[in-house]
């Protein structure tokens, strides 16, 4: 089943021109992540599954989902496994 | 009667009064522009000892670790240049040419802060000089008009930052000091000097990514960072000759 994602507890979200600059407090890391990366991360609000993201970004981006499901998924693997977003088996309520 | 014991000597630099012992005078009589202050009152203190034995470079590096690891200022890895009223910042690692292009920057003008050390008061962002020696090596002399022939085997010489132009005066600490008004993310490369807007995302990261003492206040330092960055413009360079970038730079944003 394709996973939901949210935003880790404690994570401080800075806005800037062209991206996001994320802060976890738990242990003061900083990730600064591009705008793709960002558009990811603000669609990841737990309505939306892997498949879903992809669509929504692809029609962003004028492409198609397959062209960047590889990226996505990657970017949203990489996000959860430095703890800034957290999987769920289901969209979040 | 014994006379009392005199009081070990100490700097007062980016807000460190740093208590000195050893090779105390060989330290001092190679840092003149240090010495006239930078107008920051000193909040923390440091002890270091200089080995008696160690080369005046070390024995620079050895203070400059000292400054800004314990300095109550955020410290990021940068050469910083006074331009107009504000201030242009270039971070970057060991290596990219920051002392070099601090020179250069200097010779055409701009007001010398730093080859080393963007120090930003955590608060309001304004910025202090830290103007040590800069080392340059002898193949760059020549770019930089330094005539002087290098002694065999010399691998860099330590020359006074006031040789290449003005230092930026001591402010009135911190509502006087300048504020930095250009953020220039520098990257060496083949062919000609050229300036490109930059992100502000990549100026989050290396300016974030080389400080040297964000770990006093993480949160804190990232406020002073993205306020930084939002301040200023920010800027792509890339260049092989640092006096052709020098060039660029005075000119365009002048």
């Amino acid at each position: 089943m394709s996973s939901h994602y949210l935003p880790a507890d404690q994570v401080t979200v800075e806005e800037l021109d062209d991206g996001l600059c994320l802060f976890r407090a738990a242990d003061d890391e900083v990730l600064v992540l591009n705008a793709t990366a960002a558009d990811i991360w603000r669609l990841a609000d737990g309505t939306s599954d892997t498949a879903r993201l992809c669509e929504l970004l692809a029609a962003a981006y004028g492409t198609r989902p397959a062209t960047i499901e590889a990226d996505v998924r990657r970017t949203l693997d990489e996000l959860t496994g430095k703890g800034y977003l957290r999987a769920v088996d289901g969209p979040a309520g | 009667m014994a006379r009392p014991a005199e009081p070990a000597p100490a700097l007062d630099l980016l807000g460190v009064r740093v208590g000195l012992a050893g090779a105390v005078d060989r330290l001092r009589d190679r840092i003149p522009d240090l010495l006239a202050g930078d107008g920051v009152p000193a909040t923390t203190r440091a002890e270091l000892a200089l080995p008696a034995d160690a080369d005046p470079a070390d024995l620079l590096a050895l203070l400059t670790a000292a400054v800004v690891r314990h300095s109550p200022l955020l410290c990021i890895h940068a050469a910083v240049l006074g331009h107009g009223d504000g201030v242009l910042a270039l971070p970057g690692q060991s290596g990219l040419g920051k002392s070099t292009l601090a020179a250069a920057l200097a010779r055409h003008g701009l007001a010398y802060l730093s080859d080393e050390a963007l120090a930003l008061d955590r608060a309001t962002g304004a910025v202090a000089r830290f103007p040590r020696p800069v080392s340059i090596a002898p193949d760059v002399w020549p770019l930089l008009g330094i005539e002087e022939s290098p002694a065999p085997g010399e691998a860099e010489r330590q020359f006074p930052p006031s040789r290449f132009g003005r230092l930026a005066p001591v402010p009135d600490w911190p509502a006087g000091a300048p504020r930095v008004r250009h953020v220039v993310l520098a990257e060496r490369r083949p062919g000609p000097a050229e300036l490109k807007p930059g992100t502000e995302a990549g100026a989050v990261q290396a300016l974030l990514g080389r400080a040297f003492n964000h770990f006093h206040d993480p949160a804190g330092s990232l406020a002073t960072v993205l306020a930084v960055v939002r301040g200023a413009r920010v800027w792509r360079a890339g260049y092989a000759q640092a006096p052709e970038l020098a060039g660029l730079l005075a000119d365009r944003l002048g």
